[in-house]
């Protein structure tokens, strides 16, 4: 499908905002039936240029042409009447309505006010099956996996009439067999004549899948390249600017003594006693070493690491740290015994976004010595220690005084880096710390973590990114619907993990 | 903003240079906007009335002398203030905290129970210790009063808006019953509370006027309030709670604890706020005892944006209303329902202008890159 036919064009399309330009002087054709891929670290305007066709932002200057028209009034609704489909890292679906109600929504039914279902299912597996999709349309969406979820996202475009589909980050969320199944299901598409834009920073995925490549950095585009030009070596460089390191030196682990231990935690669900969102874990991690958790999102990574950080309860079994059992400390203890812990999210669970990065600083230490004497915080202590902190971390912010809600992502996650790293920490649980990070960001935290290790420090690693868990751990646990299923060191085949990260061992 | 001001000196575009100026005098520009606010509300108050057939003109003079032009208006516009002031502060704390006490109304009613029943029942105290256990008093009562919300909230996890909202009726029926029976002089034929002894009511601070020493007393538990919560370690807390009580509870904060320490403060404000306006000017709790003040205190706290520069002045302007308004009716004749239009206006004014302050400041500082 190589027709020379242009479905898209961007013109010096530009985008800013207060202080920072977003997207400059953007000029892009995307072919009819081809797979695009655009390629950049984050915040290099890859989504805000899908985001400005998609309508939810406006360009300030320049066009787009649709089809060799102009485009005006971008709307969502106005784009999808032009056969645009957007589908959005965070599913825009509604867990308690059943596959087909969540595709009918918004649609006008023919025969109102009857909402005629039946008609809809008719027309809704004509598209299904000329697609080659298969659905059970009856099932409820918070009952299925993440995978099918992305799968009912696109056969709802489809449905809309998209001929361009956009997909942004698609396989942050799934299991590497999970997106196989939907690189097959893209080319399957492809090859039925649908456009396909594909938003990824994963250098692999966009070879393997994309027929032409373009490279964004820093709201700028540095080249578009054919696939079979290319190597990934080529764009890596034109992504960052220069070579990005793939595997970490590192020495031996050091172990020490057992600093955590884990026997056999249980943990039922509230509302459902037979259900185990946590079975009978149990496991050591010893001193000086970095033991990683993989599993896919909600395997129990987020009870676990709430039970280690005192957050929760187990139902049953018993936790050590540093030779204590620790089993009904409070998270104040065990912060006050030497835990750190850097939460999955830093929006919601690391920061106040509406404190300052210097209140920030001290969300756990404020009430001890030096920060509180006597009955009143120390202002003046308080602001030098974040100045220290945001230069050993380099935090890029005009003074200590900005709200962190003001900071990027990366700039966030620093102050919490720097944060649990300047006071005294022994045992580290770590949860999700690139996630949403660009690639520098991603490095320079994970030299954080390495750095910790040499030290002595205790690590133990949840993370859903499989290439992050291999490159730091010594030692890998698979969790899987809350169980731990293997065991597995970091020169493991990467689809074995996968196979386990899918409850293959089941079989 | 060092960073920025090194940036300056290579000349800037226009709206480059708008935006940075904006940027570095956010709290200027918030002050023009909420005094032009309050400026047109008046400007259309004062149309409403040249429409009801009164000379604004000399409405607005009334206004004016009634509350500052003599001694005696503007004592009781001082005296006005400080019941203001502490409902106002109690609704600013639980805001801070995350508590949305809308209750200040019946919390002060049940403060005044509790400073009357030591004030008038108990005798033969010096007269600063009696005056400080009616304080104490009108603190613990205001505090049980708002716990009761607070349990309902830690425990139950019941909606404190509705509930708070609830115990007001409550307070006020409650009461309405006291001074009907148990706390009404057997020899009075009114429906009235005790009248509390002489060695518990505040002295008067200026001569010929009704201003009394709670005046004094309200500001420095502003300033108290104010120290409490954002310069020590349970203010942090309990702003922590209030701004993101997940990232509080990972930081080890305990939620329980700063939620409690906000309620007894936002409750025992209130309550201290009853005992002021019983022990400094009316002695005793009649029907009606608050002209509203905890549902007025909510409209300060909001105008006053939450600090206290901004409280102090947002109570300041609405004993000025309520005291100047009442000279205006009986001067200039304007009648009262269209004073509570006007009054009415300001809070609507200045809470929009909050409104554009927040975009504006929103645009100013931008979205992250």
């Amino acid at each position: 499908m190589m027709s020379e036919e242009i479905f898209l064009s961007f013109r010096n399309i530009r985008k800013s905002f207060p202080g920072v330009v977003a997207l400059d002087d953007i000029s892009l054709d995307i072919y009819k039936g081809q797979i695009h891929a655009l390629l950049g670290e984050n915040g290099a305007g890859k989504s805000t240029l899908m985001n400005v066709l998609y309508g939810l932002y406006h360009q300030d200057s320049g066009e787009i042409f649709l089809s060799g028209e102009k485009y005006e009034h971008n709307t969502p609704k106005n784009a999808i009447r032009h056969g645009v489909g957007m589908i959005h890292q965070h599913f825009m679906l509604i867990p308690n309505f059943t596959v087909l109600e969540n595709i009918i929504l918004g649609q006008p039914s023919p025969k109102p006010p009857k909402l005629e279902k039946e008609y809809f299912r008719n027309e809704i597996l004509k598209v299904a099956k000329k697609f080659g999709i298969t659905v059970d349309l009856d099932l409820l969406v918070e009952e299925i996996s993440v995978g099918m979820q992305q799968k009912i996202e696109i056969l709802k475009a489809l449905y809309k009439g998209a001929e361009l589909l956009i997909l942004d980050e698609p396989t942050s969320v799934l299991t590497p067999q999970e997106s196989q199944e939907l690189f097959k299901m893209l080319t399957e598409l492809n090859k039925k004549g649908t456009t396909i834009i594909f938003i990824s920073h994963k250098l692999k995925e966009v070879m393997q899948i994309s027929d032409n490549i373009s490279v964004l950095r820093d709201g700028k585009l540095i080249a578009t390249v054919k696939k079979s030009e290319t190597t990934p070596h080529e764009l890596s460089r034109l992504m960052v600017g220069r070579e990005i390191i793939t595997q970490y030196d590192k020495a031996e682990a050091k172990t020490g003594e057992d600093i955590l231990i884990l026997d056999a935690i249980t943990l039922e669900d509230h509302h459902n006693q037979h259900r185990h969102l946590l079975k009978n874990v149990s496991f050591k991690v010893s001193q000086g070493e970095i033991v990683g958790i993989a599993g896919v999102d909600e395997n129990g990574q987020k009870e676990l690491a709430e039970i280690i950080s005192g957050l929760r309860k187990p139902t049953s079994g018993k936790i050590s740290m540093f030779g204590k059992d620790v089993t009904h400390c409070t998270t104040r203890q065990l912060i006050e015994m030497g835990m750190s812990y850097i939460p999955a999210d830093r929006r919601n669970q690391g920061l106040v976004l509406d404190f300052k990065i210097s209140e920030n600083a001290i969300l756990e230490t404020h009430y001890q010595k030096p920060f509180t004497k006597g009955l009143s915080l120390q202002r003046k202590v308080i602001d030098k220690f974040a100045n220290e902190l945001i230069q050993e971390y380099d935090v890029r912010t005009p003074s200590i005084n900005v709200p962190v809600k003001n900071l990027s992502g990366g700039n966030q996650q620093k102050v919490i880096v720097g944060r649990e790293f300047m006071k005294k920490n022994h045992f580290l649980l770590v949860m999700q710390p690139t996630w949403g990070l660009d690639v520098g960001a991603i490095e320079y935290v994970h030299q954080k973590l390495l750095e910790a290790r040499e030290k002595g420090v205790t690590i133990l690693l949840i993370s859903t990114d499989l290439e992050e868990v291999r490159k730091l751990s010594d030692r890998i646990l698979v969790i899987y619907e809350g169980e731990i299923v293997g065991e597995v060191d970091s020169s493991t085949d990467i689809e074995e993990i996968g196979l386990l990260m899918a409850g293959s061992h089941k079989h | 903003m060092s960073e920025l001001s090194t940036t300056s000196n290579s000349p800037l575009p226009i709206k480059e240079r708008i935006i940075l100026f904006a940027r570095n005098n956010m709290g200027l520009i918030s002050t023009l906007i909420s005094i032009l606010a309050i400026g047109l509300a008046l400007l259309i108050g004062g149309i409403l009335i040249a429409i009801a057939g009164i000379n604004p003109w000399e409405a607005i003079t009334y206004l004016i002398k009634g509350s500052f032009g003599n001694r005696y208006g503007f004592g009781e516009t001082l005296t006005r203030f400080v019941p203001l002031l502490f409902c106002s502060l109690s609704f600013a704390i639980a805001h801070k905290s995350g508590f949305f006490n809308v209750g200040a109304e019946g919390q002060l009613l049940m403060g005044a129970v509790g400073a009357v029943l030591v004030g008038a029942y108990i005798d033969g105290l010096h007269p600063v210790l009696h005056v400080l256990l009616c304080i104490i008093a009108g603190i613990i009562f205001g505090a049980v009063w708002a716990g009761i919300a607070g349990f309902l909230k830690i425990f139950l996890s019941s909606d404190e808006l509705i509930n708070t909202m609830m115990l007001n009726y409550v307070a006020i029926l409650l009461v309405d019953y006291l001074i009907h029976g148990p706390i009404k002089p057997p020899e009075s034929y009114l429906y009235v509370s005790a009248t509390i002894l002489p060695s518990a009511k505040l002295p008067i601070i200026l001569s010929k006027s009704p201003l009394h020493l709670g005046f004094i007393i309200s500001l420095l538990v502003t300033a108290a309030v104010f120290y409490l919560i954002y310069r020590t370690p349970i203010g942090y807390q309990m702003r922590a709670v209030g701004a993101n009580r997940r990232a509080a509870s990972y930081a080890g904060i305990n939620i329980v604890w700063a939620t409690i320490v906000a309620l007894i403060t936002t409750g025992g404000l209130a309550g201290m706020g009853g005992a002021m306006e019983l022990m400094g000017t009316q002695f005793k709790i009649v029907n009606g005892f608050s002209a509203g003040y905890g549902f007025d205190g909510i409209g300060v706290a909001v105008m006053g944006r939450y600090n206290p520069i901004g409280i102090l002045l947002a109570a300041l302007l609405f004993a000025v209303i309520r005291v100047g308004m009442g000279a205006m009716q009986r001067g200039a004749g304007v009648p009262f329902p269209l004073l509570n239009v006007i009054q009415g206006l300001i809070i609507v004014f200045v809470i929009a202008s909050g409104y554009l302050t927040n975009k504006l400041s929103e645009t100013v500082i931008g979205g992250r890159a």
